[in-house]
């Protein structure tokens, strides 16, 4: 009994040295663990696992979701990335989204993280207000931004005339509409982002600072020389999750314009969506998801190998 | 101890097994009530109807619409009280990936809504039941008062598969205020792309434009028909898009919005109903559509508005007759009962109230006179019959046409946007539609 060693969860199979099994309350407990676990497993498995499973497979085949599905070899993904010249402009169209959208958002969540952690009156108002787009339906966003940029008597043409700006007709201009739609998820989507910052800067020492000044730095090199170093982990970490989450943009594009006009603004998974449930190619539309995991995947490593050149780990 | 262990695992399998319900639970209409005792003789079950509840599958485009169908349901419940029907509503666009979706999983409703259209690609698939044998047991369906070609569009091998309840052409709806404001004569049965094109020049001015579109192929093909072209062969089974008549008609169209700029600008490019809230507005002197449009245009038009032929281009006057109808289901429960219902709400009464509802021309010769005496005060109603009588032309879609009407709205909007000409445009969409299988 004594080498009868248990550990704080009653596994002991590995410590018990008298005869290797294990006893009757560490097998209930291993049990109860497993019952435990077992919700989500099942929703882990039904709803995620299993699908991707059988998504990989699907896309092997040729399937109208009526009928039974053909096999079609590599087919699917030879026609997509050889002969689909739209999915070369649906690539190049998420590319430009991906691209200005990060970057927008992670100024836009910097900049107001900076000024929020100041010792400002009122900023947990201005906080929570700044963060309120994130916790709001996307669509219902989508729809109003939408109305905003009408020509003649949108708020957005109404604010450039201001200026002197002519109507501009967003989101049916091939030239503008895929910068509508950045601009809208901007608004959007700096909110998370902008509190991960302010998580991040208030993490700095003070003394940090402190040094600095007593140094004879101004405001511009401690940004430079001191907080952005020193955050860029959570920048990394914000960079990386935006990219993940912009490349699969889908409600913006679909609600806003329907990839409209003339496919400037279809992108992967719009793309996708029309391909698996408006012309039910399934296989095809598999393929499509498995190239764009590929996508993230070889983006999120190359991310992965350059964070050691410019993040800063203390 | 052992109960303590005992009760912990009952728990957890309680939750798991709760957690795993909830998250696969979908709303779904409630099951039809069992017959009270499905051991019943055949006499007693033929004496005493069993109580059914149906599913009807409908696209709206308005709440106004959805209390048309209600009606139109508590009437067949009123017929045949054993059964009682819930109605499922989508959007228009959206009916369709749903219905494939139901029909896959073999869950569509009992009573399905069907376009002419589109009806061949579902026949073929067999989607909806045959309902032969119901026809030759039921006297009163009186299937010869029936607009033939929507009962041709929904036969397949010589059996019908739907009834329909409209039919009716595309036709010119106009802002009668805004050519009396104007002065510009109205659309009438000679006009010509020229005195067309004359008319809306004269009511451009002032933030109004003479037409409004959207970019959908309904929208294009008045004018590639009228040009002497089509987009499909019936007989070779080939899609025909790139040609010189089909170019000349889409270019007239394109022109309108670039060259003569009396067309509105679109700014609700996946809004199939965005010619219809231009005009509402007030600011546009004609749209095309069809007479269901009625019922929409007498709650939201605050104008005088008249009815036209649309107009004649260098190849005549050629415009699509489109029409739908209701069909079973093929995974239905209860056939017989779906039959009684699809009859009951496309009979004459059921289309006699759809006509003077203005929710389309009906597809039935006995329920036109409530169309035109309902409708005898707007301006040229005549020339819907007319129309479907003279110059319409069944609306065919073949199988892949679904795909074919996304590849054209993607590819025509350069046209509107005067990025493309009609004929790079539309040798585009005809490489596009070749390949596909």
């Amino acid at each position: 009994m004594a080498e009868n060693i248990v550990n704080s969860t009653g596994l002991a199979a590995k410590n018990n040295k008298k005869t290797g099994y294990w006893n009757k309350r560490e097998k209930t407990n291993l049990i109860t663990a497993i019952l435990f676990l077992l919700p989500n497993i099942i929703g882990f498995l039904a709803f995620t696992l299993i699908p991707v499973i059988v998504s990989f497979i699907i896309s092997f085949f040729d399937w109208e979701l009526v009928g039974d599905p053909v096999f079609a070899g590599l087919k699917n993904y030879y026609n997509l990335l050889f002969s689909d010249r739209l999915f070369l402009k649906v690539i190049l169209n998420t590319l430009y989204y991906v691209g200005s959208y990060v970057t927008l958002n992670v100024i836009i969540a910097m900049s107001l993280a900076l000024w929020l952690t100041r010792n400002l009156k009122g900023v947990l108002v201005f906080r929570s207000v700044f963060f309120l787009p994130q916790v709001m339906p996307i669509v219902a966003l989508a729809l109003i931004w939408k109305m905003m940029y009408l020509p003649k008597y949108g708020l957005i043409n109404l604010f450039l005339g201001l200026f002197g700006v002519p109507d501009i007709n967003w989101l049916f201009d091939p030239r503008f509409a895929m910068l509508g739609i950045v601009i809208t998820s901007g608004w959007m989507g700096f909110g998370y982002n902008m509190v991960i910052f302010i998580a991040g800067i208030k993490g700095i020492p003070q003394s940090m600072f402190e040094a600095a000044w007593i140094d004879g730095a101004n405001k511009w090199q401690c940004f430079w020389r001191i907080t952005l170093p020193l955050l860029s982990p959570s920048v990394f970490y914000a960079v990386v999750m935006t990219i993940i989450s912009s490349f699969q943009v889908f409600d913006q594009t679909m609600v806003m314009t329907g990839g409209s006009p003339a496919n400037s603004t279809n992108t992967i998974v719009l793309y996708l969506y029309q391909n698996g449930f408006q012309f039910f190619k399934m296989g095809y539309a598999s393929a499509i998801a498995w190239v764009l995991f590929a996508f993230i995947f070889v983006v999120t490593m190359i991310q992965m190998k350059l964070q050691k050149d410019w993040v800063y780990y203390e | 101890m052992k109960r303590n262990g005992l009760l912990k695992k009952l728990m957890a399998l309680v939750l798991s097994a709760a957690m795993v319900i909830l998250a696969g639970c979908s709303s779904k209409p409630q099951e039809a009530a069992k017959p009270a005792n499905s051991a019943a003789p055949k006499a007693a079950e033929a004496a005493q109807p069993q109580n059914v509840k149906l599913r009807w599958s409908m696209w709206i485009g308005s709440s106004a619409e959805l209390e048309q169908w209600k009606e139109l349901a508590a009437d067949a419940t009123k017929k045949y009280p054993n059964i009682s029907i819930d109605i499922e509503t989508t959007d228009f666009i959206g009916y369709w990936p749903k219905l494939e979706t139901q029909f896959a999983a073999k869950n569509t409703a009992d009573i399905v809504a069907m376009q002419g259209i589109r009806a061949q690609s579902y026949l073929n698939k067999g989607g909806l039941m045959t309902l032969t044998k119901f026809i030759n047991d039921d006297k009163n369906v009186n299937i010869s008062d029936c607009n033939q070609m929507m009962i041709k569009a929904f036969s397949y091998n010589n059996e019908v598969y739907a009834f329909p309840y409209d039919s009716g052409p595309y036709v010119t709806f106009y802002n009668i205020d805004l050519f009396d404001k104007y002065k510009v004569p109205y659309p009438d049965d000679n006009m010509s792309w020229d005195s067309y094109l004359d008319r809306m020049q004269k009511l451009t001015k002032d933030g109004n434009y003479g037409v409004a579109t959207n970019t959908t192929i309904d929208h294009v093909i008045p004018y590639i028909w009228s040009a002497g072209g089509d987009y499909y062969d019936a007989k070779t089974n080939k899609y025909t898009i790139y040609s010189p008549e089909n170019v000349k008609g889409l270019q007239f169209l394109g022109d309108l919005y670039t060259k003569y700029k009396v067309a509105k600008p679109i700014t609700d490019p996946g809004n199939n109903n965005t010619h219809r809230e231009q005009f509402y507005s007030g600011t546009v002197g004609m749209i095309l559509d069809g007479p269901w449009f009625l019922t929409n245009a007498k709650n939201n038009c605050k104008f005088k508005y008249g009815i036209a032929p649309i107009p004649k281009g260098p190849a005549g006057r050629v415009v699509q007759v489109a029409g739908s109808g209701f069909g079973v289901g093929a995974s239905t429960k209860f056939p017989k009962e779906s039959y009684q219902i699809v009859s009951s709400i496309t009979g004459t009464e059921a289309l006699t109230k759809i006509a003077k509802w203005g929710r389309g021309y009906p597809a039935r010769n006995s329920a036109v006179p409530g169309f035109t005496e309902t409708w005898k005060t707007i301006p040229g109603i005549d020339s819907v019959q007319q129309t479907a009588n003279k110059d319409g032309k069944p609306f065919i879609g073949p199988q892949t046409y679904q795909q074919v009407t996304e590849i054209f709205r993607a590819n025509i909007e350069p046209v509107y946007l005067g990025s493309e000409t009609a004929d790079a445009a539309l040798k585009k969409i005809q490489t596009l539609v070749d390949a596909i299988k």
